[in-house]
Formats: C-alpha cells, sequence, structure tokens
C-alpha cells in the first residue's frame, strides 16, 4: 500500500457493498469484506491525490488534494467513480484540508473557513446547508476528529492558529474548547500541521487525543470533565518526556487498541495497566 | 492534609509565575454523587500492553466493522 507521512483513512459502506474504502499516500484502495481481498482502485476518474475518505448516505466520498473539491462513488460501490460526481466549493475561496462527516453531514475544513455539506438526492447528490459557513478552518488536516456527537479539530484562519474547537452543529459558532494554555503550548510547536486528533471512551470518560510530533507531550481534552491534561513517556537517554506512544485507535475485541506513533505495533489499552509500565515494542 | 486547588488539569501559561500546573499522565475525575472524601480526584492515565506487531510501521489508522 502506498504510504506518506500521513495517516491513513478506513470507512465502510457495511452490508451494503460490503467493502472498506481506504485512502492511503494520495491513493485509494478498496477491502471487499466477502472476498477479504484489498485492490487498488483503478477508475480513471478517481482523484489524486487522494487525501482522506469518508461515508455518507451510501457514498463514498473523497477529499482531493490542494483544491477545495471532494468527489463521491457510485452508490455502495467504491470501485465505480465518475468525473462528474464532483463538488468544489463556492462560498469561499480557500482550499479544503479535512472532510469529516459527522451526524449524517459531511463537514469541510477548509485553510480560512468551514462549512456542512448533506446529501439533497437527485443527481446533485451533495450540496451545502445554507448558513452553515464557518469563519474559521483547520491549521492541521488530520486534527479532526468526529467523538461526543461533535467533531473537534485544531483551528486556524488568516487572523492566527491554534485553536482547539468543538463544532457546535449547523449554524452554531464552534465551541472554543482550548485553553490559553493549551493554545501557548500549540502556537509554539515548531511544525501544527502535523498535528493528528484521535479519541475514545472508558469508564464514562470521553477523550479527544492531540498528538503533536514536535511537542514532548501529548495533550488530551476530556469532554466530560472539561479538563486538559498531558500524557507522555520519559526518554531515560535524552532525559525529557516525549509523546504518548498512541496516534490512532478502535476498540475491538472487547478492548481498546492503540497504534503506535513510530513503530508497527498495536498495543491494548487499559486504565488497568500503569502507565509508567508502558513498553515499547515492534520496529 | 488538605490542599486547595491541588487537583486540576495541565494549565502552564506564557508566565509560569501565575500558573504552572502541569497534570502528567494522571487526569481529573469528579467523585459522583458527591458524598466521597473529596469533590474530586486523579485518576491515573492508561497504559498499554503489547497486542500484535504488525508489517511496516508507524501504524496509520485502526479500524473495527
Amino acid at each position: 500500500m502506498q504510504t506518506d507521512g500521513n495517516p491513513a483513512t478506513i470507512c465502510s459502506n457495511g452490508s451494503g457493498g460490503n467493502q472498506l474504502f481506504v485512502t492511503s499516500g494520495g491513493l485509494g484502495y478498496v477491502y471487499d469484506l466477502a472476498l477479504n481481498t484489498l485492490t487498488l482502485i483503478g477508475d480513471a476518474d478517481f482523484p489524486f491525490p487522494a487525501i482522506m475518505g469518508a461515508f455518507c448516505d451510501g457514498f463514498f466520498l473523497v477529499l482531493k488534494g490542494g483544491t477545495n473539491q471532494f468527489q463521491w462513488s457510485a452508490l455502495e460501490d467504491g470501485f465505480v467513480w465518475d468525473a462528474l460526481d464532483v463538488a468544489q466549493l463556492s462560498q469561499s475561496s480557500d482550499n479544503l484540508q479535512s472532510l469529516i462527516a459527522v451526524h449524517g453531514q459531511v463537514w469541510l475544513l477548509g485553510t480560512k473557513t468551514s462549512v456542512v455539506w448533506a446529501d439533497v438526492g437527485g443527481t446533485q447528490a451533495f450540496a451545502p446547508i445554507p448558513g452553515s459557513l464557518m469563519q474559521v478552518g483547520s491549521r492541521a488536516a488530520f486534527s479532526g476528529f468526529a467523538i461526543d456527537n461533535a467533531l473537534f479539530w485544531v483551528g486556524g484562519n488568516d487572523q492566527g492558529q491554534a485553536v482547539v474547537f468543538r463544532g457546535a452543529g449547523v449554524g452554531a459558532v464552534p465551541q472554543r474548547i482550548s485553553t490559553y494554555a493549551v493554545e501557548f503550548a500549540l502556537n509554539n510547536a515548531p511544525q501544527l500541521e502535523d498535528a493528528i486528533g484521535w479519541g475514545y471512551q472508558e469508564n464514562g470518560h470521553t477523550f479527544y487525543v492531540l498528538y503533536v510530533p514536535s511537542l514532548p507531550t501529548t495533550w488530551v481534552f476530556d469532554i466530560s470533565m472539561g479538563v486538559w491534561h498531558e500524557r507522555a513517556l520519559w526518554d531515560a537517554v535524552r532525559m525529557r518526556d516525549v509523546p504518548d506512544l498512541g496516534r490512532c485507535h478502535t476498540y475491538c475485541f472487547g478492548v481498546h487498541l492503540v497504534g503506535d506513533r513510530q513503530s508497527n505495533a498495536v498495543y491494548e489499552q487499559n486504565f488497568n495497566f500503569p502507565s509508567y509500565e508502558s513498553v515499547e515494542m515492534g520496529g | 492534609m488538605i490542599l486547595p486547588g491541588f487537583v486540576g488539569g495541565s494549565n502552564t501559561l506564557a508566565s509560569p509565575n501565575v500558573d504552572n500546573e502541569r497534570t502528567l499522565n494522571w487526569f481529573p475525575e469528579s467523585v459522583e454523587p458527591g458524598t466521597g472524601k473529596a469533590p474530586i480526584w486523579l485518576a491515573p492515565a492508561p497504559g498499554v500492553r503489547p497486542f500484535v506487531v504488525l508489517g511496516a510501521g508507524p501504524v496509520r489508522a485502526l479500524f473495527s466493522q
């Protein structure tokens, strides 16, 4: 599978097509759940580079990098793409950073603004929801993560950056959830564009986790408590903090699984495991 | 020992003389329904154990169906 420095994205059309749609390294793939086969999407109309994908109303959606366009697949079929099934944002002029499906709607975060689209049916399929344009975009494409029935992301526009937002619904002003301390830390990160947001819920606490590779700690927002804390490991050789191991997550087999930010290891994460005994494995 | 304001989140401001709190690998949890010995405490952040090693790293996405 083609790779780059960005996360891959995976989404499913469930029993509608028994497919997983994967974006990785600018390319798109379909994993057939019935045949257990992974196939590169060869349709000439599939956009390049494919930055990230999502699933909404039976369609796979894909964001085309370096543009303000996104495209959708044939109904329940990630192998079939039509160059005419494309949307170009006209409410604003900035390029798109992120495309995330939340509540059956498509949140499109640009560099300066954001807007929410929805499936309107017919040949047009997707169209902007009137009044949904927000005057804040995203500073880090993969910081966006949907959890707790909302979208969280690291914001930015032509006035500044590094405020973490919670989408407050269509037509509502996004809610600032970062504190001055968090914003001070993020603003002083040597690089913020490669921040990765992920999240999970355990023991009633719902966490939005923000991994910024150039910062010494991982910042975590406890949505349930409305409080930020940090997570880190101690590098005994360099005598300094390094970010927590995780950079992606899923809940499966009754356990929380997290993927290592630098190695090929997947870990089981649990409150009953002492955090200071966390180990690094893989290579 | 009662230390008012000891339990909280990270809040390291641009001026550490004003506030230099760090909560590292712990997070505050309120005590429900409020009948405990304190209104809030610090719970430990989770740790990890090896689960599986994949072909190549880093791990760039996880998904469950």
